[in-house]
Parts: C-alpha cells; structure tokens; sequence
C-alpha cells in the first residue's frame, strides 16, 4: 500500500527500508540474548567504542543494509551484525579474507573429532 | 536554512544512491515541523567513514497516518519521525499550507493534531460536526484496531521505538 511515487520504486528503494510493505504481522521472538549474540555485540562494542573507534555505528548500518539480497533475507539479525563486522573489518584493511578464512580452517583443525582428521 | 516549529515542509522526493536516513514511505509527503533537535553530524557521510561535517539540523515532523496511508483506517492518527534538514523543504505557495499556525505550538501539544488536519481543509470540515460523538470511541478502536494495522505496516509506535532503538542501541543497550 506503499504511496511512494511510482517513479521511485523497486530499484531505487533499499531492501532494509520495509516500512508500508506488505509484510503480515510482526511476529516477536524474544528470547534472552544467547551467548553468539552476546559475543558479536561485544566485538561490535569494542570496535565502535574509543579507544578503538574502527568504524561508526553509521557505517555499520550502511553496510548491514547493502548485503546481498539472500543474506539479507535468510540471516538471523546477530548473523547480519557479524557479517557487517566481517565486511568492515576488511573494508577497513584491518584482516583480509585469506586471514580470516585461515583462521576458520585453522579453527576446524583445532576442534574437529581426531577420526575425522586426515 | 532554518524551519520553525509548526512550519509545513515537504519531505523531499530524492533518489540517493547511498545510505539515507530518510523512509521511503515519508518521501514527497507534507508534515508539520514539531520540534528542532539540534544539530548533528550528518550520518549520511558518517556511513562512509567520512566527518559528517557540516553537521545537519534534525528535526521532529509529524505526518497525518490519512495522509501518508490513503486506507488508513483513522483520521485523527499521526506519525512522528526525526528528519535532517537536508531532506526537507518549506512547503510555501502549497495549497496544502495550513496558513502559518505558529502561536502557542510549544506551550499546547494538543494543536499539533488538529493542525495537521487543517492540512486537509475540505474533510477537516466535513467531518467538524460529528467528531464530538466519535471521540467517545475512539480510544477503544485505536489500540485494537490501530496497532494491528501500525505491526503489519510497520508505522505504528512500536516500530518506531525499535528503529530509534536501533539506532541507539549499540552502544547503549543494558
């Protein structure tokens, strides 16, 4: 029921910005924060926040909004926030997405079964 | 440029390519200067690691939900939103204008309601005479009928405290 001037539309309108979109009723699913969610809230904290200051909350939002359609669509909102943090940190030069992958594959190592080990 | 509390504005029909604060359901609508904030640093540029200077005047613009929602069940609903001042423009020479309704704004919230009617001449009269008798009602049908609407359009209260918590909420939660 959007009443938007129709020369705006679709491309033009950014896939965060839901407001008038059919969309049903909001289904709340609260739950106590779980200890994923804690922890990206931590690391986002201590990025944003002197003395670090990496990026802005701004910036954040910027880029939790520009990710592809299907992560937009299918990531839980903490997963966006971690995903945001992942894509700043390499916009930023802080790590790459060889380190990071590095550091993913190394953690696998360190925590698979030893059978599944080759 | 500066707007004075109840100035109308027009909330600018622009198309940016980057990241704006500005809802795409409240472009090209006319609302009433409620309040000026203060002033920010723009978060538009802050979004691209850039100063945000120079900082933008904020504003608080409420919109008559009629006005913004053609279906909109209710008339007398309103919706406040917080807008920088780059994105509005004086709504002068209008025939929407609702003939300068400055006095006593700040010291009577009430007026702000039928002001933004007044934004809508024709039907604010028409339905002068009856509304003595529906506002007996009223309550009742907002919070059932109203906040229903608000969750599926995503316009209601609680969708505005989750934006600005939102946008709060990072730094500031707990």
């Amino acid at each position: 029921m959007s009443a938007a001037p129709p020369a705006m539309k679709s491309q033009i309108r950014a896939q965060n910005d839901l407001g008038g979109e059919p969309a049903g009723p909001v289904a709340p699913d609260a739950h106590e924060p779980t200890l994923f969610e804690k922890r990206v809230d931590a690391v986002f904290r201590l990025l944003v926040e002197p003395p670090v200051s990496l990026f802005t909350v701004d910036a954040q939002r910027r880029v939790f909004e520009t990710v592809p359609a299907e992560v937009y669509k299918t990531y839980k909102y903490y997963e966006l926030w971690l995903e945001s943090i992942r894509l700043l940190l390499i916009e930023k030069g802080v790590l790459s997405q060889a380190e990071i992958d590095a550091k993913i594959a190394a953690l696998d190592r360190a925590t698979a079964p030893a059978a599944v080990q080759r | 440029m500066s707007l004075r509390e109840g100035q109308t504005v027009h909330v600018k029909t622009m198309v940016p390519t980057g990241h704006c604060r500005t809802p795409y359901y409240l472009r090209g609508k006319t609302g009433t200067i409620e309040a000026n904030l203060g002033a920010f640093l723009n978060p538009e540029e802050l979004a691209y690691h850039k100063s945000g200077l120079p900082k933008k005047v904020l504003y608080r613009v409420r919109f008559d939900q009629k006005h913004l929602w053609p279906r909109y069940p209710v008339t007398r609903d309103t919706l406040v939103a917080d807008i920088y001042e780059h994105w509005l423009e004086p709504a002068s020479g209008t025939a929407k204008k609702s003939a300068a309704p400055e006095a006593g704004v700040t010291a009577k919230p009430k007026k702000a309601k039928p002001k933004a009617k007044a934004a809508l001449p024709k039907r604010a009269a028409a339905k002068a005479k009856p509304k003595t008798k529906r506002r007996v009602a009223k309550p009742k049908r907002r919070t059932a009928q109203t906040k229903r609407r608000a969750a599926k359009t995503g316009t209601g209260r609680r969708a505005r405290t989750r934006a600005n918590a939102r946008r709060t909420a990072p730094g500031r939660r707990r």
